[in-house]
Parts: structure tokens; C-alpha cells; sequence
């Protein structure tokens, strides 16, 4: 019998494992991440500092990992940190970099027609991407949702809807919540198997959940951790825009949503990160909802994480 | 009591695009109005857009009544939940599409991606 995907022993690491080295150059320091990496942590005190990103050894990246280290580029970036990039074997990773924005990083591998690196020995990358780019708003939104609906023609339309409001309500959030800084944000479906599955991740490099609330002290809500900011930001009609009785249901409503499609989402905001899904449910029943609340090592900005089955 | 009627587009999801799109399309003033939005083009109704739409016209130009008309299908909970929340349950209404006949839901099932 076919394990579920979402008891797969993998997926936890797959979301969250950085499988490549980052080297910062100029100190004598090499950070070797098996796991998480910490970025930011790496090179705040040592700003100015030109940061020496070594991707020669990358033969694996996620669509959650790619999206992160974009956004810990784009925040070295914003910090004016020179930022130098050695490209990976797999020309695919230096191809979504580049797809990103980062050309003057990969400029010797532009025109490669190849795309999302899942594996090694994955299927055609073409076959499971439909998107990856940036935002300057929510304004910009409208071709991305047009590949959606376009590209993903085998999705039921109701889970293609419940993916299309999922995109718009989270892309809304960063661009209204973090503070004008870099979005990324990819879709990609799965091989079309019985167990296919489509993917968004939306990332930014801004001030993070936390500090959404804590910067605008008349909504009344000052979150002590990052856990306990993620935990208000899934309450229902919890915002930080004071003042509008309606606000708080986007996150809230792309959660309950995506759960109750057997998806599962991943929020990560600073040093807290939360899994959420739904159990196997016996004789039809649905299954408990589940919430798997992790500390990990400080990024700036935002991830959220959305996974849900095709059928 | 004057009747209003606006078709929404495909694609308007976030609460500063509905805003722009009402301000283009209504009068400042709804006081007293039945508006209908058609939502036939609109491929998904997200909380944002009908939360924004029930207080722009509903909440802040103060109209009589709300229909949403050829609404898709997760929309009835979106303005089920909204206007609970806005205290405006008894001034808004979900239509939903006509359901499809025979023909229609055939043509649907040998090609999918036209029917949308």
C-alpha cells in the first residue's frame, strides 16, 4: 500500500533541509549547513562584508529552500552586502536564481532552457513547474494567476480556486505586512501521478510576523516570540491593521482551506516555524489537525508554505 | 431605490485592487441602492474581495442591498463569514450559476479547460 504523502518520513526534511554550503568569504569562516542555515545570524554583525554564497556541491534544493535563500539574498542585497554566488552543478538551481532576479550571479548560465532541480533523477522539470518570480505588489499578480488557471488544467477547478485565493491572500499579506521588502513566490505541480500534489511558496525578507504587530502597538497585540506571533496571525480576525473588524481571515482561511483538502502548510517567520496537516482519517471521517511548532535558526522575513493534493 | 450593476473581473482578489475597482466603477454615494455584482468572469472570490466589497458598499457608502450573482462556489462561506462580522447579514445575498445541463457538464468533462 501506497505510504500517504503526508506521513512520508521525507517531507519534513524536504521542506527544511539546506543541503548546500554557504561560505562567507574575507573571514576565514566556512559555515557547511546540513541543516538549516542561519544567513542572516551569519553576516549581520559583519556587515559591509562581502558574502561568498558556494553552491558547487548542490545537487538537491526544494522549492521551499530555493524561496528562502532568495530571500536572504535579496535582504544581503537590501543590506548592500557585496554578494558573490559559485554556481551549482545543476544549472537549474542558477536558472530560478536568475528567474529571481539575481542575474549578475548567474550570468553564465542564462538561456539554459532547465528548470526546477527536485533531484537528480526527478522527471522533466518542465513537466512540474508553472511559475517562479518576483513582486513589486499584488498589482503584478494577475499573469502568474493566469498560468495557474492555465497550466494546471488537470486540477479539480474547486482545489485550483482554493489555490488561487491561497496566492492572492498571501501575496497581499507581505506586500501590506512586510514592510515593502522582496517577495518571491513559486507554484510548481508535482509529477502527474495519483499522488501528485501542487506547491506555493511565497517569501519575503521583510520585518517578519512578529514584528508586524509590534510595530503598530494600536492593534493591541505584542506577540513575546515568534511562535506566539505565528499562533495570533492563525486566529481568526487577528490583524495587526487595527481598527477594521474584518481584517485577520486571508491566513486563517488559506490554513483551514488547504487543510481540509489533506494539504498542509508551513509557516516560518523569524526563529519559529509551524507544520500543519491534518491525520489520516478512518472510515471517511477527516483526520485530527495537527500543528508541529519548531524552533529554528533566525531568518529575516516570511515563508509560507502550501501543499495540496491534485484530487 | 435605484438598482446598480457592475461585472467583476477575472482576476481581482486583494483588498487594494477591489477598492481601486469600486472607486472607478460607483457613485461615492450607494444610500438606498440594490448593487449587483456579476461575478461570471471571476475565477475565485477570496475573504479579502468580498470582506472589502461588503464594507466599501455595504458598510461605507451605505447601500440598501448586496448581491453577489453567478458567485463561485467557496464565496457563499467567504460572505456568509464577512457579514456576520459586519452585522450585515440581512442586506446581502449569494446566486449561484445555474446549475449546468446535461450537455453543458458533458462538454465539460471532454474538455475541462475550455469550460472554465
Amino acid at each position: 500500500m501506497a505510504v500517504p504523502w503526508f506521513v512520508d518520513p521525507h517531507w519534513d526534511s524536504e521542506l527544511c533541509e539546506v543541503p548546500w554550503s554557504i561560505r562567507l568569504e574575507g573571514f576565514n569562516m566556512e559555515i557547511v549547513a546540513t541543516g538549516d542555515f542561519d544567513f542572516d545570524q551569519s553576516i549581520s554583525s559583519r556587515a559591509r562584508q562581502a558574502v561568498r554564497v558556494d553552491l558547487s556541491e548542490t545537487t538537491h534544493v526544494s522549492l521551499y529552500n530555493l524561496v528562502a535563500m532568495a530571500c536572504a539574498l535579496m535582504r544581503g542585497r537590501e543590506d548592500g552586502r557585496d554578494l558573490t554566488f559559485k554556481p551549482p552543478r545543476d544549472p537549474s538551481v542558477c536558472n530560478f536564481l536568475s528567474r529571481l532576479g539575481f542575474d549578475d550571479f548567474t550570468s553564465d548560465v542564462i538561456g539554459l532552457d532547465c528548470a526546477l532541480g527536485i533531484s537528480a533523477d526527478s522527471k522533466a522539470p518542465s513537466d512540474v513547474l508553472v511559475d517562479i518570480r518576483t513582486f513589486e505588489s499584488s498589482s503584478d499578480l494577475t499573469p502568474l494567476q493566469n498560468l495557474l488557471w492555465d497550466k494546471l488544467d488537470e486540477v479539480a477547478p474547486a482545489r485550483l480556486a482554493m489555490f488561487d485565493e491561497a496566492l492572492v491572500e498571501l501575496v497581499a499579506n507581505v506586500t501590506e505586512h512586510s514592510h515593502g521588502q522582496g517577495l518571491v513566490a513559486a507554484v510548481v505541480q508535482a509529477e502527474r501521478r495519483a499522488d501528485s500534489h501542487i506547491d506555493l511558496v511565497i517569501g519575503d525578507s521583510g520585518i517578519g510576523i512578529r514584528e508586524s504587530f509590534l510595530s503598530r502597538p494600536d492593534c493591541g497585540r505584542f506577540p513575546a516570540t515568534d511562535h506566539e506571533a505565528i499562533t495570533l496571525a492563525l486566529e481568526y480576525l487577528v490583524s495587526s491593521v487595527p481598527g477594521d473588524k474584518g481584517r485577520g481571515q486571508g491566513l486563517t482561511t488559506t490554513v483551514e482551506s488547504a487543510l481540509a483538502l489533506e494539504g498542509r502548510v508551513v509557516i516560518r517567520s523569524g526563529s519559529a516555524r509551524r507544520i500543519m496537516y491534518r491525520e489520516q482519517g478512518i472510515k471517511g471521517q477527516p483526520g485530527a489537525e495537527r500543528a508541529k511548532p519548531t524552533s529554528v535558526p533566525n531568518l529575516s522575513g516570511t515563508i509560507v508554505a502550501v501543499r495540496v493534493p491534485c484530487r | 431605490m435605484a438598482s446598480v450593476s457592475l461585472i467583476a473581473p477575472a482576476s481581482v482578489g486583494t483588498r487594494d485592487l477591489v477598492r481601486k475597482w469600486l472607486e472607478q466603477e460607483l457613485d461615492k454615494s450607494l444610500e438606498g441602492d440594490h448593487l449587483s455584482i456579476d461575478c461570471v468572469d471571476l475565477r475565485s472570490a477570496t475573504p479579502s474581495f468580498v470582506d472589502e466589497i461588503l464594507k466599501v458598499v455595504l458598510v461605507e457608502r451605505h447601500a440598501a442591498r448586496l448581491s453577489f450573482v453567478n458567485a463561485p462556489e467557496r464565496a457563499e462561506l467567504h460572505v456568509e463569514r464577512s457579514a456576520a462580522n459586519r452585522s450585515v447579514v440581512d442586506r446581502v445575498e449569494v446566486i449561484p450559476p445555474p446549475k449546468p445541463t446535461s450537455a453543458q457538464r458533458v462538454r465539460r468533462w471532454l474538455s475541462p479547460s475550455a469550460a472554465r
